[in-house]
């Protein structure tokens, strides 16, 4: 393994100089799921940079993606593998119009690697790269139980058995995040095997950091109005909170409009890049937001400039 | 090292987390790789080899201080557990960290139920209430019922047999209408084809039963109706399907836990000793408020049918009502309310709360005896014919 992941420490700075601000927990984490080849387990709010853990992961250890978005209903076919029927059938038919090859052979022809379609999970497992890929589960809980239970097992072994050709076991097991919104509990026996790691919504200082890093263009007073702002959103009895994601949507939506400093008025347009509710939009237009903008602007002293 | 690592984990076992032998060993793994050198790295491995939910990570943390802060001289547990109770006295978290029950003997007639053949099935549920003794039994309303009458209705509430309301899943599997190719079966029959015509396969989907909720009114209007009525929510549970039960009266509680107890009557007792909402005021608007923020993301997936069961007496804002109900409405597949009070003749729900109910549900039912309970039964088979809004109380038939 590479030097870098010998640490904590470097782990940490390393995520840094890739522009993924990251506390020390999280850093921790990621070094076990390195350092002990078990996957990492994250759950948190939407947006707060749970998939961004895989991406940025990717770029640093200089190996490719390989992603697989989860929804209800996923099974083996759509996550592991899948003949190319309508090809196999074509080529039966094409040796046959051709004079009739034997039985055994045209066997071995059609279930070989050409017509095999290779989805994320064998594509992980069943990689020829030097550097293992990462393995993306992205939303484990938007899939059903049986999914997880089947994913148990892929996730002991790593390795997959294909009736006609045989065991395809990983030769370097990839690195496997796995992420989770929580609208469901994922079964325990699944998050046992992992490294399991909570991803909270970020700091005051750490959020205008992210804000710094991602939006460059922006000003810092209006960087550190625009995170105090948000702060003050996630404290009211919201439907849904907005995340980091919302925050630096918000944040380009200014950039974008030449907004040098935060307004009622500018706040008050733009509520659309942060709360995706109707209910929660009323409940802080008008008199609110008024309130939140003066807010923000004597709470963004709190943050230290960098 | 090992050995202090070992003795944490079951030492935690002891305060009530689920810590098992594999996860100690990960544990200790974890703390190799990492290096003791810094205590909040020691902490973060044994964390997130240990704790697997983030409602646990508080009180994790906050043992994990008290025990390691002097490692030499390792606090005797109970002093420690006392610190704990005195600094977390209300905390209702350490209530889920008592030891796990025993499971109690099992009993009735659903658990053996293992037939999918469902003509039986429907014979056997309403068989029973014919061979019931007590015709009158059936029609008396149960605030009226002596002790007798509430032990014999509860057994027959236990010979229920709830089987309604299955979900076109997206899985699919093998069958035979022509609605779906099934590439891979009509491969296999037909690789090497005797014939020249393919024969083709068929799959079609899965259904699954859809996940209930329920959620009961408890407060001082409906104490005549409680005791049976949590009985009957019972019923509903440990079936092969998710169910969720909810009290409320002045809050929102969730008490699905209790209900995974099989033995009702232990699953009662313990849930009246654990929740004190018993028998006070009611807050509707507030009760479903409190679902739709913290819950209803959560458990009203894949096309939940939810059950409210209350005399609509409410004693907080009616607009509350009218736009939370309005929310759940939307958020469920099925919103259905069981009224006690429909039982009355010449009950008319006229109250503002119920006015304001009465647009947000899909079925408008009374529960105050069991007749009523069977033919909700039958409404429940046929949800999904009867669509939406599918009551007027003007046409309510009073059994």
């Amino acid at each position: 393994m590479n030097k870098k992941t010998k640490s904590v420490d470097s782990i940490q700075s390393w995520l840094d100089e890739h522009d993924y601000i990251a506390d020390r927990s999280l850093a921790t984490s990621i070094f076990l799921n390195l350092n002990m080849e078990r996957p990492l387990f994250l759950e948190g709010e939407p947006g707060v940079g749970k998939t961004e853990v895989a991406k940025v992961l990717t770029q640093m250890l200089g190996t490719n993606l390989i992603r697989l978005q989860c929804y209800e209903g996923l099974d083996v076919h759509n996550a592991i593998y899948e003949w190319n029927y309508s090809r196999q059938i074509i080529e039966i038919k094409m040796l046959e119009a051709s004079g009739g090859a034997k039985k055994d052979d045209i066997s071995k022809e059609i279930f070989g690697p050409d017509f095999l379609i290779r989805r994320p999970l064998l594509q992980a497992i069943d990689h020829q790269s030097t550097i293992p890929p990462v393995l993306l589960i992205d939303e484990l809980d938007r899939a059903d139980e049986e999914f997880e239970a089947f994913l148990l097992e892929i996730l002991s072994d790593f390795q997959v058995t294909i009736p006609e050709i045989g065991t395809i076991t990983a030769e370097k097991k990839p690195t496997v995040i796995i992420t989770s919104n929580r609208t469901r509990e994922v079964h325990d026996a699944l998050k046992r095997r992992c490294i399991y790691h909570w991803i909270p919504y970020p700091q005051l200082q750490q959020e205008f950091e992210i804000v710094r890093r991602k939006q460059p263009e922006i000003n810092a007073s209006l960087g550190k109005q625009v995170v105090a702002f948000v702060h003050s959103l996630r404290e009211m009895d919201l439907y849904k909170m907005p995340g980091v994601a919302e925050t630096l949507d918000w944040s380009n939506a200014l950039v974008k409009l030449g907004t040098t400093s935060l307004s009622v008025e500018s706040a008050e347009d733009t509520l659309g890049t942060l709360l995706k509710y109707q209910d929660d939009i009323e409940k802080v237009r008008g008199e609110t937001v008024n309130g939140l903008v003066q807010r923000a602007i004597t709470d963004a002293d709190l943050i230290a400039a960098t | 090292m090992e050995d202090s690592i070992t003795a944490f984990g079951r030492f935690l076992r002891q305060v009530g987390f689920e810590i098992g032998t594999g996860e100690i060993m990960n544990a200790i793994h974890a703390v190799e790789t990492v290096g003791v050198l810094r205590k909040d790295d020691f902490q973060s491995a044994l964390r997130s080899t240990l704790i697997t939910t983030n409602k646990k990570i508080e009180l994790f943390n906050e043992v994990f201080e008290l025990y390691w802060r002097n490692p030499d001289r390792i606090e005797n547990v109970a002093d420690i557990l006392r610190k704990l109770y005195e600094s977390r006295l209300a905390q209702a978290e350490l209530e889920q960290m008592t030891q796990p029950k025993t499971l109690k003997k099992m009993q009735s007639l659903r658990e053996v139920e293992g037939s999918n053949d469902e003509a039986t099935l429907d014979q056997v549920d309403y068989h029973l209430l014919m061979y019931s003794r007590d015709e009158v039994l059936r029609q008396k309303d149960f605030s009226a019922y002596t002790d007798d009458e509430i032990k014999e209705a509860k057994t027959i509430l236990d010979r229920f047999i709830w089987d309604f309301g299955n979900r076109l899943n997206r899985r699919m599997k093998s069958g035979k209408k022509a609605h779906r190719l099934n590439f891979k079966k009509t491969f296999r029959k037909n690789m090497f084809p005797d014939q020249d015509f393919v024969r083709l396969m068929w799959s079609e989907k899965k259904t699954k039963p859809r996940p209930i909720v329920m959620l009961c009114d408890v407060s001082a209007s409906m104490e005549n109706y409680t005791k049976i009525l949590l009985h009957f929510m019972h019923t509903f549970s440990g079936l092969n399907r998710r169910v969720e039960s909810f009290i409320f009266g002045t809050q929102l509680t969730r008490i699905t836990k209790y209900f995974k107890d099989r033995d009702v009557d232990s699953a009662i007792k313990e849930l009246s000793q654990n929740i004190k909402d018993w028998s006070g005021g009611t807050r509707i608007g507030e009760a479903i408020e409190s679902f739709n923020f913290h819950w209803a993301r959560r458990v009203l997936n894949q096309g939940a049918v939810v059950i409210i069961i209350s005399d609509g007496w409410d004693t907080g804002a009616t607009s509350l009502l009218s736009s939370e109900m309005e929310r759940l409405y939307k958020s469920c597949h099925r919103l259905i309310w069981l009224n006690p009070n429909l039982g009355f003749e010449g009950y008319q729900p006229l109250t503002q709360g119920i006015q304001a109910i009465l647009p947000n549900v899909d079925e408008f039912l009374p529960v105050h005896n069991l007749k009523s309970l069977i033919d909700l039964g039958k409404v429940l088979s046929d949800l999904d014919q009867r669509g939406r809004q599918n009551y007027s109380y003007k046409t309510m038939a009073v059994s």
